[in-house]
């Protein structure tokens, strides 16, 4: 296997190659730092040029992008508060509140770090245990799919900040709204009000510009019509506040090494997607932290953990694309194309078919990282002169990449529209003190809890014995109680340390 | 404060000039085509419709001489490509895959505004073809077992949706028995879902599955076209195994209807010539549609009476909207 990897690695290194694959990650990571613009449509874009190029080039040049792109959204997630891409969205609240302390390089450079650590750990296990760990996630039935969504829900209490209750009614709204559109098994449309629009859904991207970008930009432009800021983000007060120290590496690294191994895990499952291991990471992280009230505020952890674990699944997105050809998320399910295109079927065979492009890829992989951390370090100091512009630029700026990025998706004005009106529910969501986050947690899990409950009932012929059937359901629901455990024993001793600072204070 | 004017004044320029950009002759003086087109693919990017657009439009821009520009419209097992193409403008420049299953089959079992006499076809350019298989170490060697076991037990099957699903129904009310139906979003993961045994069928094309016949994992058991599968030729189909069903899906090029006559022929004469271009047809093979054509005519005959066929069936499994 390391000879084939060895080959691996020569095929990819070659000028054009290298080539194509610094144009693929520059194109990824610029459309995935612009708000409106995402990963998956860096990849659309480059799919025709791959028409006629080799399997190793195309395929390195396309994850090149997916890596890049989701990597961006972290760019424009720390300096301007607004998510590139969904992946990203758990980074903005960290990343942001570290950018208005000045140190906003030293978040991207830390979610750099995070991300590339992330990406190459699922590589290696991509390369080491593949075929093991896709036939585990077999396994993983709507059953099993379905206690572990119950346990995903449990982390809209953690991402809730100051009150659990209204981070659960954020979350619920957030389910509420993702039923809208089709059934997922009669495909009866349901709250779609008879508009025809509707009746595909919301898009997740749609809403997300709407609820946590332009939102977010409403409620600063409010600060500053009182007066409040001029330049954008501070410049950074040391050249400390520019870097990652080592002892901060340090300290971060079990986070992101945790956030890595989650990522993978998220990634190996199909259709979860990397906006859910990243707000997985970054619940892990904050509930292992010693300092977990520092999450929300700037915690350079925070970063790294979502970081880590959103670019852990580019990686093991692979697993059951290779395996079974089975996506893990829409970008996976165009690179299936991909490889269509070329002839190569992904799937069981193609270890035996065309494992000098699967070993080419595993290689393309190590080398886009390499690749994106040389091109990004060096590009840092422009990204960060960018946020030092007035606001007065740049907001409008990046309303305007919102609402033709988001244009951009479907040709559709309606999708603008729809985007409007979350910006308008999530800036009356901030002034209430709720959290959007919360409400994008809800919207992404809905779907893939209500599909899988429905599935395993269908298949349980309405016997709920199917959630308890394996070992597998057995260890999610522990890991369930315990997370709803520590989210009332924290919650409890908020509330004291609450009660016991109002009374020191009203002694005085 | 001068400068500042000028800017200005340079700027309100521009954008009056951009007015002008808009307005150009009407396009009836020109040959057809004059301008780029657009190509509306009612499914999701990477799929086979979208990888089939996209090969048979760059064999077309050679000989149309314009760009052929691809968008998706996926949604709702279709017809959402469907509706935004029949609201398009029909000189000519908007065309899209009017494929078989959204226009024959879908609107027995929802509302949707259009008929398949709302389009004009091109030509059909690609066939699927759906079979039935079972996991390659159950104990199911044919139809007839899967059968008698689903009157003993539960037995439930895997499937992206319709028209595949309808081969499971013939098989009920042919045999008197039941099974669950499993929805999955895709087929892939139908068909996943069957290699980790949490169903026991699946229903699905030729492309999710021949790659675990191959590896021995999965065991094609009929063919629900009325073709057998040419990597298993020694397969039946269920006609041949005496159910009156035939699922075949069709892939084709339409217009919305009242395209001024002169320029169909253009397009069908093109892609006609498209179809049988070498390298879209490597490309074809490669994603596992090999080619086939129907020119316009013969395909909206083919959709309509495949759609009054499908109705009947439909409607005598109770499953009509």
């Amino acid at each position: 296997m390391l000879e084939m990897l060895f080959n691996g690695f020569a095929d990819v290194i070659s000028i054009g190659n290298i080539g194509f694959l610094v144009f693929g990650v520059m194109l990824g990571t610029v459309m995935g730092a612009i708000p409106g613009l995402t990963a998956t449509m860096a990849i659309a874009l480059i799919i025709p040029m791959t028409f006629y190029m080799d399997p190793v080039r195309s395929l390195i040049m396309l994850i090149g992008a997916y890596n890049g792109g989701i990597f961006g959204g972290s760019i424009s997630a720390i300096l301007l508060s607004t998510p590139g891409t969904p992946a990203s969205a758990a980074t903005s609240a960290d990343g942001f509140a570290l950018a208005k302390q000045g140190k906003a390089m030293k978040a991207m450079k830390m979610a750099l770090l995070a991300s590339i650590h992330g990406c190459l750990f699922s590589t290696v296990i991509l390369i080491l245990v593949a075929a093991p760990i896709a036939k585990f996630a077999l396994k993983f039935g709507p059953g099993e799919y379905t206690v572990l969504m119950m346990f995903s829900l449990t982390i809209i209490g953690s991402a809730a900040g100051k009150s659990v209750v209204k981070g659960l009614m954020g979350g619920a709204l957030g389910l509420l709204f993702s039923m809208v559109g089709l059934d997922p098994i009669a495909g009866i449309p349901r709250l779609t009000f008879s508009i025809p629009k509707l009746t595909g859904g919301i898009d997740l991207v749609v809403m997300l510009i709407g609820l946590l970008a332009v939102s977010e930009i409403f409620v600063q432009i409010e600060k500053i019509a009182r007066g409040n800021i001029h330049a954008h983000l501070p410049p950074s007060a040391t050249s400390a506040d520019e870097k990652v120290s080592l002892k901060e590496w340090k300290q971060s690294y079990k986070t992101v090494a945790r956030s890595s191994v989650i990522g993978c895990v998220i990634g190996a499952l199909p259709a979860l997607g990397p906006t859910l291991a990243a707000y997985l990471g970054y619940d892990m992280a904050k509930r292992s932290s010693k300092h977990p009230e520092e999450f929300g505020k700037g915690s350079l952890e925070g970063v790294a953990a979502s970081e880590a674990a959103n670019n852990a699944v580019c990686g093991a997105n692979l697993i059951p694309l290779l395996a079974f050809g089975v996506p893990g998320d829409l970008v996976a399910a165009i690179l299936i194309g991909a490889f269509m295109i070329q002839g190569i079927t992904p799937g069981p065979l193609i270890f035996r078919e065309a494992p000098h492009v699967v070993y080419g890829l595993y290689a393309g992989l190590i080398v886009a990282n390499i690749v994106l951390l040389c091109i990004t370090w060096f590009s840092f100091k422009w990204f960060a002169k960018v946020a030092q512009l007035s606001t007065t630029i740049i907001y409008p700026v990046v309303i305007m990449f919102c609402l033709v990025g988001v244009y951009a998706l479907n040709q559709s004005l309606s999708d603008v529209w729809l985007m409007l009106f979350f910006s308008v529910l999530g800036y009356f969501m901030i002034k209430f003190d709720f959290t959007p986050a919360t409400f994008l947690i809800g919207f992404i899990l809905g779907p893939l809890f209500e599909r899988n409950l429905r599935q395993a009932l269908l298949i349980s012929q309405g016997s709920f014995d199917i959630f308890f059937a394996s070992p597998i359901t057995w260890f999610l629901w522990i890991i369930t109680a315990v997370s709803i455990f520590t989210l009332i024993r924290r919650n409890y001793r908020d509330k004291k340390t609450h009660k016991e600072t109002e009374a020191e204070r009203l002694e005085f | 404060m001068k400068k500042q004017y000028l800017v200005l004044a340079f700027i309100l320029i521009l954008s009056i000039s951009l007015v002008f950009v808009g307005c150009s002759s009407k396009q009836a003086a020109k040959k057809f085509p004059s301008q780029p087109l657009t190509l509306i693919v009612n499914y999701g990017g990477g799929g086979s419709t979208d990888l089939s657009a996209r090969a048979i439009g760059q064999a077309a821009e050679k000989i149309l001489g314009q760009p052929i520009t691809i968008v998706n419209k996926a949604g709702a097992s279709g017809t959402t490509g469907i509706i935004e193409l029949q609201n398009s403008k029909n000189e000519g420049y908007f065309l899209g895959t009017t494929t078989f299953s959204p226009l024959a089959i879908v609107p027995h079992t929802q509302q949707v505004p259009y008929t398949p006499e709302d389009f004009e076809y091109i030509l059909g350019y690609g066939q699927y073809l759906y079979g039935i298989a079972v996991k390659g170490d159950s104990p199911y060697k044919t139809v007839k077992d899967l059968v008698a076991d689903a009157k003993k037990k539960a037995i439930s099957y895997s499937s992206s949706g319709f028209p595949n699903i309808l081969a499971m129904i013939a098989l009920e009310k042919a045999d008197g028995v039941k099974f669950t139906y499993v929805p999955y979003a895709s087929g892939a993961e139908a068909a996943t879902a069957l290699l980790g045994g949490h169903v026991q069928a699946v229903v699905q094309n030729v492309s999710d599955i021949e790659s675990f016949l191959k590896t021995g994992e999965m065991r094609l058991i009929a063919s629900c076209s009325a073709k057998r599968w040419d990597i298993a030729p020694e397969i039946s189909t269920l006609k041949e195994q005496g159910y009156n069903i035939d699922i075949t899906s069709w892939l084709g090029l339409g217009v919305p209807k009242g395209i001024p006559a002169e320029n169909l022929k253009i397009l069908r004469e093109a892609f006609k010539k498209a179809s049988e271009d070498p390298a879209y047809i490597e490309i074809m093979k490669r994603i596992g549609l090999p080619p086939v054509y129907l020119d316009g005519d013969a395909y909206k005959k083919f959709v309509i009476e495949g759609s009054v066929e499908i109705g009947k069936v439909i409607k005598e499994m109770g499953l009509g909207k």
